[in-house]
């Protein structure tokens, strides 16, 4: 009974200790005319100009899921059909940095034609990444003849920072902008099979970016 | 040991060279949208020159032990894309003299240089690519207007698994389709071509383009 009561206990401090904390911290440019109606279509895209860090594409396509799925009647265009049917205006090198470069794209005919034809009310461009900041402990392996085996204990902290600025096609303006900052402690401990329990860094702060949007053009 | 033990020891050993391995043989495969873009009121003449035709990435050194770089059908597949995109006609020609008739402008593309990157030799987590290209223009006597160089930059993100030919690829697909996107805005706007359009085209009806 004893084992069972520790094992239970360690495990409790385990999965307790996996928890990832998320902050999120809003500012809203014009609160009166942030509002999307049914039929208008957002994009979400990533911002890829940093030579040190690249937005992912998962976490990017994982925000625009989560609006996807929790918006009725919105459309949300997919970041690559988007970014290839207006090829090559929104490539990492020419995308608007701005709102005002927007408005300059939108006086070529070509431009304003398709995205009109996307019906497109905000841009939401998403600028940040998910790193291993510290990491300790050890696992090692064994494969023999009579047979395979892990043993070792490992720990590692996630950071996760991401901003999105959201851009209003229609007034051609700066809506906002919205930042997550999610952390977390992950762990391994292994004895024969490692048992990874995983802090769920990335997607905490997709899903709550994801809420954060919805609820600021709704 | 057992024959069997002995089999799975000797796979495990070769799985674990080839990850290891030095040696890198890639085919790039890539393609690039069709550009949203208004073609310029201009008949194209294009040269691809020997070294647009053949050039292939090659390394031998002491970290880069037989490395091949393959892109010559992606690159190719890009001017063929790109080019009637930017052009009211596109046509190929045996020489960037030729002076052939109802040719306004010719091109003559070639590659400058190519580097790649892997994540360990720079200390990040992603695959990079440059590749510099120089386009001779020339206007329809034969004489060069410019030489315009350009370079288009890739780069992919290292995820679990991920090769280094696959990284790789991934990363030399974006810079080809950076180039496709630079040749689609810039073209004009380089000094020299500008100052040819603005003598060749009716700026009345392009004034964008004068």
């Amino acid at each position: 009974m004893r084992p069972l009561i520790i094992f239970l206990f360690l495990s409790t401090i385990l999965l307790g200790g996996c928890k990832s904390t998320t902050v999120i911290d809003e500012y809203r440019e014009n609160t009166s005319t942030t509002l999307i109606h049914e039929g208008d279509a957002i994009v979400v895209l990533g911002r890829r100009n940093n030579s040190s860090y690249e937005t992912e594409f998962d976490f990017v396509e994982c925000v625009g899921r989560s609006l996807d799925s929790s918006l009725s009647g919105i459309n949300v265009i997919p970041e690559q059909s988007f970014v290839d049917s207006m090829y090559p205006y929104f490539e990492t090198s020419k995308a608007p940095m701005d709102v005002q470069n927007l408005d300059t794209l939108v006086q070529i005919p070509q431009v304003a034609a398709k995205l009109n034809d996307f019906n497109i009310r905000y841009f939401v461009w998403i600028d940040g990444f998910t790193e291993t900041t510290d990491s300790s402990g050890a696992i090692s392996c064994t494969v023999a003849p009579t047979g395979a085996g892990c043993f070792g204990f490992a720990t590692w902290d996630d950071e996760a920072n991401y901003e999105a600025v959201i851009w209003d096609f229609k007034d051609l303006n700066l809506s906002g902008k919205i930042s997550a900052e999610s952390s977390g402690t992950s762990y391994m401990p292994a004895v024969i099979i490692p048992i990874p329990l995983l802090a769920r860094v990335q997607s905490g702060a997709c899903s709550s970016m994801a809420s954060q949007i919805r609820s600021f053009i709704q | 040991m057992p024959r069997k033990t002995m089999n799975l020891l000797l796979l495990g050993f070769l799985v674990f060279i080839a990850g290891c391995s030095k040696t890198l043989n890639l085919q790039v495969d890539s393609e690039v949208p069709t550009p949203l873009a208004s073609r310029l009121p201009l008949s194209l003449g294009v040269y691809y020159n020997d070294n647009f035709l053949n050039y292939v990435f090659t390394e031998k050194s002491e970290v880069r032990k037989d490395w091949t770089i393959d892109n010559r059908t992606s690159r190719m597949t890009l001017f063929n894309d790109i080019l009637p995109s930017m052009f009211s006609s596109v046509n190929k020609v045996d020489s960037p003299n030729s002076q052939s008739t109802g040719i306004d402008i010719v091109l003559e593309p070639e590659v400058l240089d190519m580097q790649v990157a892997l994540p360990e030799e720079t200390h990040s987590d992603m695959f990079e690519a440059w590749i510099k290209y120089g386009i001779k223009i020339y206007n329809s006597s034969g004489n060069m207007i410019t030489e315009w160089q350009i370079t288009g930059y890739g780069k992919t993100h290292t995820a679990l698994f991920k090769n280094k030919e696959n990284g790789l690829n991934t990363a030399i697909s974006m810079a080809l389709r950076d180039l496709g996107a630079k040749m689609v805005l810039d073209f004009s706007k380089v000094p020299e071509i500008k100052t040819w359009l603005s003598s060749n085209i009716d700026c009345t009806q392009y004034p964008d383009l004068c």
